[in-house]
């Protein structure tokens, strides 16, 4: 996962599952290259890691996980819920890696990288908790020295998303919007939508005397 | 870690949740899949606060499908 703290389209820190014996999971901090675009992705130094064991990772085939996922087929029947790319690169079926990592370490990290002379993130994120939103992003790789497999929601076949910004919506993508850390996308709080409506009527009377 | 999909929230891309069979993803363990029609996507993400005592405790979880399970 490569996570974007400061909203800006660039990544700040990569999560990692994989490791060749042992497999680990840990926050790395970016390269020293963009980290904003599907050919400028690097990892640079680990921060935390913890070897993967039963208790914070699973990889098993998508049917021991959601069953009943082809029970209604009304819609695009030619989708297999359990292989979506109908058999793909070989015939296996979808399987989902699910991995956990202690939130208190990706707080423990970042509230470090914001303190002291050499912070390397804004002082506000010295107060990181579980109330601020990030950025995320999903790659694949075979080995960390080239992060380039995979970039969830670009197309790798299309060769002019490979330099496109992850904050492009046209030509590249990837990159979630700001999400707290289940997911979910800010609401809009009550006085935001007032002051929307405010100046989306100001706009409207603003266009009827000139159109008077 | 073996919740349903349904209780994970998934994350959007900005762009289709991913094209299947990419050229740089040479194994089916590393080849993201998704399809935004039918609502299965390549990624998702839960979290348990812990009750919600704290706000710098709890728990991330991250859900990623791929291909296969074998290169």
């Amino acid at each position: 996962m490569g996570l974007d703290i400061t909203s800006d389209g660039t990544l700040d820190y990569f999560i990692n599952f994989g490791g060749n014996p042992n497999q680990e999971i840990a926050i790395v901090r970016a390269g020293a290259t963009g980290n904003n675009s599907p050919d400028s992705l690097s990892i640079g130094s680990t921060l935390y890691s913890t070897t993967a064991n039963a208790s914070n990772s699973l990889f098993t085939d998508v049917g021991q996980i959601d069953t009943g996922l082809n029970d209604d087929l009304s819609t695009f029947p030619d989708v297999d819920r359990y292989d979506l790319d109908g058999g793909g690169k070989k015939t296996d079926l979808d399987h989902l890696l699910t991995f956990s990592l202690n939130f208190n370490e990706l707080v423990t990290v970042i509230r470090a990288d914001a303190t002291g002379p050499s912070a390397t993130l804004p002082s506000e994120y010295a107060l990181f908790d579980d109330t601020f939103l990030i950025q995320m992003l999903v790659v694949t790789s075979q080995n960390t020295n080239n992060v380039n497999s995979d970039v969830g929601g670009v197309d790798d076949d299309d060769p002019t998303s490979v330099t496109a910004l992850f904050t492009d919506p046209v030509n590249g993508g990837g990159l979630s919007n700001p999400v707290d850390p289940a997911g979910i996308e800010a609401v809009p709080e009550p006085a935001t939508y007032a002051l929307g409506l405010g100046l989306a009527c100001l706009a409207f009377v603003g266009f009827r005397r000139r159109s008077a | 870690m073996n919740s349903p999909t349904s209780e994970f929230n998934a994350l959007l891309l900005n762009g289709p949740s991913d094209p299947v069979e990419d050229n740089q993803a040479n194994r089916v363990d590393i080849e993201l899949v998704g399809n935004d029609d039918v609502g299965l996507f390549a990624f998702y993400t839960q979290f348990n606060d812990n009750g919600g005592a704290s706000a710098t405790d709890g728990t991330v979880f991250y859900r990623v499908r791929v291909s296969g399970n074998s290169g």
